[in-house]
């Protein structure tokens, strides 16, 4: 059902961001439950291309879930989910600032990033480490790959 | 416990969560004592100069009649299979510009497609929610096409993107409109994890994008609407390894660096980055203006086989290369003679590294190599 609404909305639809980003495909699924109250709702419509910035973990305000939950209600089982869910994020920051203490500065990165470009032979650049392929040009050979012409100069 | 208390904890919850946020990032600006521009230039490092010729499209591979949405290089010779708002595939030799295959898809809308490592299968999803694969020596059907050899069905959103898992043709990885990743294994049909999902420690908006590590096969990166970029262990699915936050909008496109130990992304906020997954860094943007003040998506990512280049297809049409370690674009692939018409929405290098082949909205592919003097050092 969900999907031929989204296929019959994208068909309708003349915005090829639409048919892209099949807003409706998302925010049905996500509305077929109730949203987790952490998330920013909108989140659902800012799947279209372009749309809201960061998503911040909002206060709950009671929002329900879309399908009828009275406003300013909201499960004590989801709510409890909800905090769990907090918690879980609290624990995994917290091991992450911890773990930056024992993390080097980003020149340390750099520095091996240049080694690991470097090592390697490139076609696309004008000037690459060795060795060329000979399958390298190719693209530029006469014919369909059985015979083997030299190339255009 | 009552519902009063409840909202208070999770409120207190809340603020707590905003607020270790900050201090990470605080903490984590003060590691970033330079980026990979301000590096590499006091290294003596230059950018790659391209002459007018240099990089030059050595095919136009015509035959959709629609948008060019998604494409996939094999892992070894020269065949590509793309995907089009035509509701179709078509398997291509690149080399002779030849169709092999042109498949009618049983659901026309269509959003990415795969091959598969042994280039015996295609993979492709879409607006149906499902992965269909299709087994290319198979005998086609009484109306001559091309039968679904497997649907992979779970995911509640469209499937946005898939890939193979390197090295074997049974599993594949999925993002999907759902919030999720989804890891597959196609022989039973059945998903075998499920990366993300309601307090799950996901996404927390539609997943775009997808890319396995080639070093490591068991690590993907995912990106999503929600502005980040997750780092996943296909045996951990209940969290993330990593989130890349920095990015201020929809992270389209996510893409391994060829040694496995970084990966890029590109967003609708008009950049590109570079996270380094060991220590969660973010290396480098990539930004540059467009002119009159415009700053188009990013709408697909490419590195070249070193990694010194960085392919980016933008929404306006444009096609950056950009040199990785001096952050400066260093050509314009969609100002080129005989370039695309439209934007290109999709990008990937061949296995070699020879060629890059672009797709585009102008229901075309094209593909792009080195055709100038090569200096080896």
């Amino acid at each position: 059902m969900m999907d031929m609404v989204s296929a019959s909305e994208a068909n309708n639809n003349n915005n090829e961001q639409n048919a892209r980003n099949p807003t409706t495909t998302s925010s049905s699924s996500s509305s077929s439950s109730p949203l987790p109250a952490v998330v920013v709702s909108s989140s659902s419509s800012s799947s279209l291309r372009g749309g809201e910035t960061r998503h911040e973990p909002r206060p709950l305000s009671g929002i329900g879930g879309v399908g009828g939950t009275h406003p300013g209600f909201m499960g004590k089982h989801r709510m409890t989910a909800a905090i769990g869910y907090l918690d879980q994020q609290i624990q995994i920051i917290q091991e992450e600032l911890d773990q930056l203490d024992t993390l080097g500065q980003s020149s340390v990165v750099c520095k091996e990033l240049i080694t690991s470009i470097e090592s390697v032979p490139d076609a696309l650049l004008p000037q690459t480490k060795g060795p060329v392929e000979t399958g390298w040009d190719r693209w530029f050979q006469g014919g369909h790959g059985s015979r083997n012409r030299k190339k255009w100069i | 416990m009552s519902v009063a208390e409840l909202k208070e904890r999770h409120l207190a919850a809340t603020q707590t969560v905003s607020a270790l946020r900050d201090q990470l990032k605080q903490k984590r600006l003060l590691l970033l004592d330079t980026d990979v521009a301000g590096y590499s230039r006091s290294q003596g490092r230059t950018p790659v100069s391209f002459g007018p010729t240099d990089l030059v499209c050595c095919r136009t591979l015509q035959g959709h009649n629609g948008k060019v949405y998604s494409l996939d290089w094999t892992p070894e010779k020269n065949r590509i299979v793309s995907a089009s708002q035509d509701g179709r595939l078509i398997v291509w030799n690149a080399l002779t510009s030849q169709k092999t295959h042109a498949i009618k898809l049983p659901c026309a809308w269509v959003m990415t497609c795969a091959f598969s490592p042994t280039g015996q299968s295609v993979a492709c999803g879409g607006l149906d929610s499902v992965c269909s694969i299709f087994n290319l020596n198979s005998p086609t059907d009484r109306d001559g096409n091309l039968p679904v050899s497997k649907m992979l069905s779970g995911h509640k959103g469209y499937v946005s993107s898939c890939q193979y898992v390197p090295d074997e043709d049974a599993h594949l990885i999925t993002s999907s409109g759902d919030q999720t990743c989804g890891l597959w294994d196609i022989t039973t049909g059945l998903r075998t994890s499920v990366f993300g999902g309601e307090f799950q420690s996901g996404h927390t908006a539609d997943v775009l994008s997808v890319s396995i590590n080639g070093s490591n096969s068991r690590m993907f990166v995912s990106g999503s609407c929600d502005s980040t970029a997750r780092l996943w262990d296909t045996r951990v699915a209940s969290r993330a390894v990593r989130t890349f936050h920095g990015h201020e909008g929809d992270v389209n496109a996510v893409k391994f660096f060829p040694d496995g130990n970084r990966f890029g992304t590109g967003s609708d906020d008009g950049t590109c980055r570079l996270f380094d997954i060991r220590t969660g860094h973010q290396l480098q943007v990539y930004y540059q203006q467009h002119g009159d003040n415009e700053v188009p998506p990013v709408t697909s990512i490419a590195f070249s086989i070193s990694g010194r280049l960085l392919f980016a297809g933008y929404s306006n049409g444009d096609c950056y290369v950009w040199d990785t370690l001096l952050g400066q674009v260093v050509l314009n692939l969609g100002t080129l003679q005989n370039s695309h018409e439209g934007r290109i929405s999709c990008l990937g290098l061949s296995a070699d590294g020879s060629a890059l082949c672009t797709g585009s909205w102008d229901s075309n592919l094209k593909i792009w190599a080195f055709g100038g003097h090569r200096k080896v050092i």
